[in-house]
């Protein structure tokens, strides 16, 4: 340090902390949207976790089955009902919100509840409901069981952080899970008709 | 001083000189204009050594501006006066301004004015008089006062430059950046102390050692009649079960960067083959400037990537692509010099700035890699790097292709393994660092829809709707790591310690072997320090590797073993660190 260099100054910096800019980028808050809630049912090979509260119990769904693919769902509204005895696929569902890793990718899942008499389909209902309430506090993925005729599912071993949910009202939820042409509110509906042999 | 206008003088300074490969500006002539009286001031070279200060105010009240500053204060430093307190560079702030914008944009003066609609003011002849001013004196009269006239209208063209730039300054940023550029004059001509004799060897006998390299370097027969064999490097990888990226086309990525990455990650098998295609192909050891005594000096080129680090030209530069060639470096008789870095310092700013738990916990472990993949579960509480050195190797790969923004294919292409496993390896990083990914998305949407990002001390880049998001998403990391290097060498300079250059993340100081100890001990600090006053909440910690007489500053890993074939080839004896 014997240097014949002229000394640098650092006037004005002695307090350079005092000019730190943030970096924690706050002030712009990105919250993700989803347009589309799927409905539908956890896929075989997706971890998933359901929300303990975000649910709404005995919703009446019509169940038309396609050609090909899944079938296509149709919210009932409940006065319909007693009018409706005639038309097959009519169950009553627990709707519960559910996300996926590894994205947090929400669904809503229409679980049949059980009609308690003794049908084999039962069994899948159950099963479906144990498996959402076990979901409310761990990650899980399920499957069809053909022998049981009842779902199993598979914890994680994993300690995965907890889901990210979609900060959304339950009726906003059910407009882009189930959407305004999904919902049936007059037995004119075409569906019914259709269903009916009337078109 | 937060304006332009808190200064009482604002000078405009320009020098003409010549300077040598390697060596110190000379200087011919000098003009200064003040901006706000005008007053000029126009001095030949005579008059100029006559002075023992810049005959203008370069104190605290005052403000020196050049295009370049580094090239005057090596002319201050050539002349012996003291360098003045503020700077603000207009070269650095045009970087900054257009930093992030892919176009073809080039940094000249011509370049400047012409971005500013200034082309009117542009010095005519740039080129003639460049070419009379670095064939040197003696001058005749004409020739001295055609230089000055020159040199006057460089200085008249940057006073246009100042008032078209003046209200993109952002002040005082704008001072510290212009600080570094005394920084980067001082360090340009202390430069680095090079082993000439044994250059002047290699220089001598280079085309021996290549064809003596092949037969001794490859003994695995990669090369064919002198050629690098594609299909028989594929099976010397093959053989030792060496993972390797590929292009689109399922051929082998061959670039340098990719025998860079891999050279780290499987050294034992690559680092032989980077070096001697290193060697072969790049290596031009005539290009390497040397000055007259005998020390390696370039222009170190600040500010001039993105982020704002350093971009000296590979050519000139002894730290250029060929580590073995580092062996050169040798300090001189009684002197030392150390090579000082921070641990871990992209991963330290992440964690930092992020303010992740689990990132802060893996940097402070002491093996961040192994302590991520016992976060993740991959191994035991108790694993250790000898006990599971394969886990701790892919666990590595992934944190740092995080650092980097890279996506499950490219990191699947790194590892040599599926994409579902590379996958498998994000979503572990994801799940064990939460508050680092969202601490990034921010980043993301705050650049997108801001436009810019800044980092602690004022540098920015521009976000454009085609920016990448890897490279924005890295801006903040790797622009404040700039900064810090910055800050550093700022206080260890201050310090009166010698800093030969700055290597990305690291800084080479020199000293005599008296004052190792208290040098090392001082700059160690000052990385510190550094690193406090960017990180505002954390300090990073500082290693250092020292060398003295008749020691080299050679990688172990990455460079003995090399150095050593071209020394057995020249029949030289072998190095042992």
């Amino acid at each position: 340090m014997t240097e014949t260099e002229p000394p640098l100054v650092m006037d004005g910096f002695a307090d350079l902390e005092q000019f730190r800019l943030p970096q924690d980028y706050s002030e712009i808050q990105a919250i993700v949207d989803h347009t589309v809630i799927p409905l539908r049912k956890p896929k075989k090979q997706h971890w998933f976790r359901v929300h303990p509260e975000i649910k709404m119990e005995g919703v009446p769904f019509l169940e038309v089955e396609q050609e090909s693919g899944a079938p296509e769902m149709f919210m009932l509204h409940g006065k319909l009902l007693p009018s409706l005895t005639d038309v097959p696929g009519i169950s009553r569902r627990c709707l519960r919100l559910c996300v996926s890793r590894p994205n947090n990718t929400p669904f809503v899942w229409p679980i049949k509840l059980p009609t308690d008499s003794g049908a084999k389909h039962d069994d899948w209902a159950r099963s479906a409901l144990a498996t959402a309430r076990l979901a409310e506090t761990r990650w899980l993925r399920m499957s069809s069981d053909m022998h049981l005729n009842a779902y199993k599912h598979f914890f994680a071993a994993a300690s995965w952080s907890e889901p990210v949910w979609p900060q959304l009202e339950l009726v906003e939820i059910l407009r882009r899970s189930v959407g305004e042409n999904h919902i049936i509110n007059s037995l004119d509906h075409p569906v019914i008709r259709q269903l009916r042999g009337l078109e | 001083m937060a304006r332009l206008s808190d200064f009482k003088e604002i000078w405009i300074v320009d020098f003409e000189f010549q300077i040598s490969e390697g060596g110190f500006p000379e200087v011919h002539c000098m003009v200064a204009r003040e901006a706000r009286s005008n007053r000029l001031i126009r001095a030949f070279r005579e008059e100029l050594l006559a002075a023992d200060e810049a005959p203008f105010d370069v104190g605290k009240d005052a403000l020196f501006v050049a295009y370049y500053s580094s090239a005057e204060f090596g002319c201050f430093l050539s002349l012996g006066w003291p360098l003045p307190i503020h700077t603000l560079d207009l070269y650095v702030e045009f970087r900054r301004l257009l930093a992030g914008r892919e176009v073809e944009q080039r940094f000249s003066l011509l370049h400047a004015l012409s971005h500013f609609n200034l082309g009117q003011h542009a010095p005519s002849a740039k080129a003639e008089w460049r070419d009379i001013a670095m064939r040197g004196g003696p001058f005749t009269p004409e020739e001295a006062q055609g230089l000055l006239d020159y040199c006057q209208e460089d200085v008249d063209a940057t006073c246009h430059l100042l008032e078209a730039m003046k209200m993109d300054l952002n002040f005082p940023y704008c001072l510290f950046r212009g600080r570094y550029m005394q920084s980067i004059a001082l360090m340009e001509r202390q430069g680095i102390p090079i082993d000439t004799e044994t250059l002047e060897l290699l220089r001598d006998n280079w085309d021996h050692i290549r064809s003596q390299l092949i037969d001794r370097i490859d003994v695995s027969g990669v090369y064919t009649e002198g050629s690098f064999s594609e299909q028989r490097f594929e099976q010397y990888l093959a053989a030792n079960g060496v993972p390797w990226p590929r292009l689109q086309s399922g051929r082998l990525a061959l670039d340098e960067e990719t025998f860079r990455q891999q050279a780290r990650s499987h050294s034992r098998f690559i680092a032989k083959y980077h070096e001697l295609r290193s060697a072969l192909s790049k290596l031009k050891l005539n290009n390497l400037a040397i000055g007259p005594d005998g020390r390696n000096r370039t222009l170190l080129s600040p500010f001039r990537s993105t982020t704002s680090r350093n971009q000296p030209s590979n050519a000139k530069f002894i730290f250029g692509p060929s580590t073995w060639i580092r062996g050169l470096i040798q300090p001189k008789e009684d002197t030392f010099i150390a090579y000082i870095d921070w641990s871990q310092q992209e991963l330290g700013i992440a964690a930092a700035l992020s303010g992740d738990e689990n990132m802060l916990k893996a940097y402070h472990s002491g093996d961040p890699y192994l302590q991520f993949a016992q976060m993740a579960g991959a191994v035991p509480k108790k694993a250790t790097k000898e006990s599971h050195p394969n886990e701790r190797a892919a666990y590595k790969v992934c944190m740092l292709a995080v650092q980097y923004g890279m996506g499950a294919e490219s990191l699947a292409n790194q590892l040599g393994k599926p994409v579902y496993e590379a996958n498998k390896l994000l979503r572990a990083h994801k799940d064990t660092f939460p508050k680092y990914w969202e601490w990034n998305q921010r980043i993301l949407d705050t650049g997108f829809a801001e436009g810019r990002l800044e980092t602690v001390f004022g540098w920015s880049r521009a976000v454009l709707g085609d920016s990448k998001p890897a490279s924005v998403g890295n801006f903040p990391v790797q622009g404040n790591g700039a900064e810090m290097l910055r800050v550093a060498i700022g206080l260890i300079q201050n310090q009166g310690i010698r800093v030969c250059v700055p290597i990305h993340d690291a800084v080479l100081v020199e000293g005599h072997v008296s004052e190792e100890r208290e040098c090392l001990l001082i700059a160690q600090k000052c990385m510190q320090k550094a690193s406090h006053m960017v990180l505002g909440n954390m300090t990073l910690a500082a290693e250092s590797k020292a060398v003295r007489a008749p020691s080299r500053l050679i990688d172990n890993d990455r460079g003995l073993g090399f150095w050593n074939a071209v020394m057995s080839i020249l029949g030289r004896p072998q190095y042992i660190s």
